[in-house]
């Protein structure tokens, strides 16, 4: 990007930027620790999910703070707008996965009796989907990678297909063994809060689209917009 | 110093290109409390968490030296991480209770650890918890949800369930930063009563907290460990400058 004419404005928009991806970091070390303390039934390494949260929460604040420093001191508009505002949404986005993270993290006690359904589910690969799907968003928004953001879109069929499955599998061995039952239906949740990940990280594709050409894809369906802009560019 | 329980050999740890702690040797002895004092980001929670290799998950960690912990590298390859952190409690700064009965949280562990008989459970709970010093306080409701404990007795009960499945050593990362005075006082008292039994860590900003439950005392800062001595020591009389202007409060 040009540098603008107050030097001011670009180093805070820099900061702003720096934030985002330390708070990035943040939330996808939680994921990660999330998933392996699940995985090793780790209550430790869990329980250090959770406190991270605070840490998380700190960063929210500063981000939003900055964002509404900028927008009412500098009054960005046209790109700039869009990358405050952007920059706003995908911390909310953000917070919602740490949150996401702890969820998964508070149930690893109550599944750990029961480790071995874990295997019996496509939760641990669900996670891997997800995890990258996080990366490649923030790479996406941060480069302005339309193509990436896309990619990320179109994956999150496959974490929701996922998540079907592990309903399908679970519910079936809760009814064989109701002694499964606890633990079964806190694995159910874990599934469900990646797939919350997956969505998360799909509205942040989203915005990148938006900073990139202020289409706004949201709430259109990905595969049809795609259908409409591929259609566009052939016309 | 006798009975080393941890020996820090050149410690070295980095987030990244950021370096957290330089070059750290010291030994923790056995059976005692040990307090690591300093400002905050001086290293302290990254250093208490080497001792479980809490830090090995986090993405660009790295870390050059050795930790021992009864003589043997818990950073060698052969090394079961799961198995270790069994031998090592961690208490945090909240408190953390499961959403299950007071009983089933400090039958947790050894549940999970495969004892089963009610007989064997319920000397565990009732031990654990009288370790904790929480036992008469809640041996009437045992069956309530720990969630109904307050927040003092909820770090008492967290404590028991570590205590349950009978670690060697304690990590206490500020455990009673979010309890009330006299909540705190009771936590201190038992960290007292513990080191009979177990090696004790505790990470707390409460100087007065360090001098009055420790024994010895390591004194950081910017990531390098500047003094560690006797708690008397420290607290009386340190060798260093920096030191002295820390505890007696003209910086941090
Ligand atoms: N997960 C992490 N990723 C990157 N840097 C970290 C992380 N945790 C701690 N640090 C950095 O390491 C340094 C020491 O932090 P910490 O051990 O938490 O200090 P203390 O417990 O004494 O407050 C700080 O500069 C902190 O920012
Ligand atoms: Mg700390």
């Amino acid at each position: 990007m040009t540098e603008h004419i107050l030097k001011r404005f670009d180093d805070q928009l820099e900061k702003l930027e720096k934030r985002i991806g330390k708070m990035a970091d943040l939330v996808q070390q939680q994921v990660s620790e999330a998933m392996h303390a699940l995985q090793t039934s780790d209550t430790s390494l869990a329980q250090t999910v959770i406190e991270m949260d605070d840490k998380v929460d700190l960063y929210d604040t500063k981000i939003e703070k900055l964002c509404m420093r900028l927008l009412a001191l500098q009054q960005p508009v046209a790109a700039d707008l869009r990358m405050v505002l952007s920059s706003l949404s995908v911390n909310r986005n953000l917070e919602r996965m740490g949150d996401a993270a702890v969820n998964i993290a508070e149930r690893v006690a109550m599944i750990a009796p029961h480790a071995e359904l874990i295997q019996k589910t496509q939760v641990v690969k669900m996670g891997e989907v997800a995890a990258d799907m996080i990366r490649d968003a923030m790479k996406a928004f941060v480069n302005v990678d339309v193509g990436l953001a896309r990619s990320v879109a179109v994956r999150d069929s496959v974490v929701d297909e996922f998540d079907q499955q592990n309903f399908d599998r679970l519910t079936a061995r809760m009814k064989k063994s109701p002694d499964l039952a606890e633990a079964a239906s806190h694995l159910l949740l874990v599934s469900r809060n990646i797939e919350r990940l997956a969505d998360e990280a799909t509205n942040i594709a989203e915005e990148t689209v938006f900073i990139a050409d202020a289409k706004f894809v949201k709430h259109q369906g990905w595969g049809q917009k795609i259908a409409e802009d591929d259609q566009e560019r052939s016309e | 110093m006798k009975n080393i329980n941890i020996s820090v050999e050149h410690l070295n740890v980095f987030y990244g290109k950021n370096q957290a702690l330089h070059d750290i040797t010291l030994d923790i002895p056995a059976k005692k409390v040990t307090a690591l004092i300093g400002p905050s980001g001086c290293g302290k929670s990254t250093l208490l968490r080497t001792f479980n290799r809490m830090n090995d998950m986090i993405k660009g960690a790295r870390i050059e030296g050795a930790v021992r912990v009864d003589d043997e590298n818990i950073y060698d390859r052969a090394m079961d991480v799961v198995q270790l952190r069994r031998r090592i409690g961690m208490v945090f700064q909240k408190s953390n209770p499961f959403p299950k009965s007071i009983y089933d949280n400090v039958a947790y562990g050894p549940r999970i650890n495969g004892l089963g008989s009610r007989q064997e459970l319920d000397g565990i709970v009732e031990q654990s918890l009288q370790r904790a010093a929480l036992w008469d306080e809640v041996k009437d409701r045992l069956k309530h949800s720990a969630l109904d404990l307050s927040g003092g007795q909820q770090q008492r009960l967290c404590i028991a369930r570590s205590l349950a499945v009978n670690p060697e050593i304690l990590l206490m990362d500020e455990p009673a930063s979010a309890l009330d005075p006299i909540a705190t006082a009771k936590i201190e008292d038992l960290i007292h009563e513990l080191k009979e039994a177990y090696t004790i860590l505790i990470v707390t900003h409460n100087l007065q907290q360090a001098a009055r439950v420790s024994d010895y005392t390591a004194f950081f800062y910017l990531g390098k460990l500047i003094e560690y001595d006797k708690t008397r020591k420290i607290f009386t009389q340190p060798e260093q400058t920096q030191t002295e202007e820390y505890v007696t409060g003209k910086f941090g």
